[in-house]
């Protein structure tokens, strides 16, 4: 099975659509209290997020293979982005990390749950995306498919 | 043809993601900035210029007093939560006895409000009378008594008390009463300790 180019071009896209709400919310699960706007840790929020994460990639995308892909490669970028967050005090000012391996096993132990709860919600987003574009576009029915060439 | 048509033809919903996405980035740079400007203030609260006094009054009480500087550069009001000053003698007179010669504490009940920005000096004061504490005023002469015969010359007013200060500031207002989440007090919890002796 060949890919589609216009399917390659779409899929960092989409990931990068989907990737800044899957980082707040794993920033939000470590540090509730110093996030904006302050909510409570709270993992149906998690899986919101993980949910409306897959919605576009099945929503946009033709192929459901690509369609998950994209959400493996926008969950893995948004938790590494919400990495980049946990690290911006020692990234940002000269502050001194004690115990890293500790600092980082924290955030891995906290959240590395969260990550297979991004995918695996994320590939139930993707297929509601993908009934979502089914609906609008009324199916796909004997009068909506290409005519094919005869043998 | 191609993405550019699959843009137009979806421009709305499209839009509509990318706005979301957007207001999510938004809120994730101003969590991380809190974040760090908060561990920032962690790191840049101190304790400093520590003064120390002891003076006979003319009715042999003794008076001790401690100050101290809190320095709060940071942008974030703070809380004081709990403020604990002792200052102790530890005598050796046959045994190893501490003295409290002086004390001040403070709980959450009296909150003290340190404004962003700005440098508070914390002072205490306390008195040890012989007719009030004689007990306490016996063990003291008793020390110097006995450094005298270890060849030292110690008076009330010079012998070498020790002050310790513990400062427990809350950051602003965010939130530290998790139950289970201890770290996320911490954060926002600012503990400062102060002992003469390890200063010197």
């Amino acid at each position: 099975m060949k890919l589609d180019k216009r399917e390659l071009l779409k899929l960092p896209l989409l990931a990068l659509l989907s990737a800044p709400p899957i980082a707040f919310a794993t920033f939000v699960f470590v540090f509730p209290n110093v996030s904006t706007p302050s909510i409570e840790k709270s993992l149906p929020l998690a899986m919101l997020v993980g949910l409306f994460g897959g919605i576009p990639s099945g929503y946009y995308m033709t192929r459901t293979s690509t369609a998950l892909v994209s959400v493996i490669v926008g969950s893995i970028a948004g938790y590494i982005f919400a990495l980049v967050l946990y690290s911006t005090p020692y990234l940002l000012y000269d502050i001194e990390l004690i115990l890293p391996e500790y600092y980082y096993g924290m955030f891995f132990r906290f959240t590395i749950v969260l990550l297979l709860i991004y995918m695996f919600v994320g590939f139930v987003g993707a297929v509601m995306g993908q009934l979502l574009r089914g609906l609008r576009g009324g199916g796909e029915t004997s009068t909506s498919f290409e005519e094919r060439p005869q043998a | 043809m191609g993405l550019g048509k699959d843009i137009r033809d979806n421009w709305l919903s499209l839009a509509f993601f990318a706005a979301v996405s957007l207001t999510f980035l938004a809120f994730s740079v101003v969590s991380a900035y809190t974040y760090s400007n908060v561990v920032q203030a962690q790191t840049t609260i101190v304790l400093e210029n520590p003064a120390q006094t002891a003076t006979l009054l003319e009715n042999g009480t003794l008076e001790v007093s401690f100050s101290m500087d809190l320095n709060n550069p940071s942008d974030y009001v703070l809380y004081a939560t709990t403020v604990s000053w002792y200052a102790e003698l530890d005598t050796y007179n046959g045994q190893l006895r501490t003295v409290i010669v002086g004390e001040d504490y403070s709980a959450s009940g009296r909150e003290t409000r340190i404004e962003a920005d700005s440098v508070t000096a914390l002072e205490f004061i306390d008195y040890l009378s012989p007719v009030e504490d004689p007990e306490k005023y016996t063990q003291l002469t008793n020390f110097i008594n006995y450094t005298a015969g270890q060849g030292e010359d110690y008076t009330l007013e010079t012998l070498p008390y020790r002050h310790e200060l513990t400062v427990v500031l809350r950051i602003d207002d965010f939130r530290n009463d998790f139950l289970r989440d201890f770290y996320l007090n911490q954060l926002v919890t600012v503990e400062l300790y102060y002992n003469s002796e390890a200063d010197q």
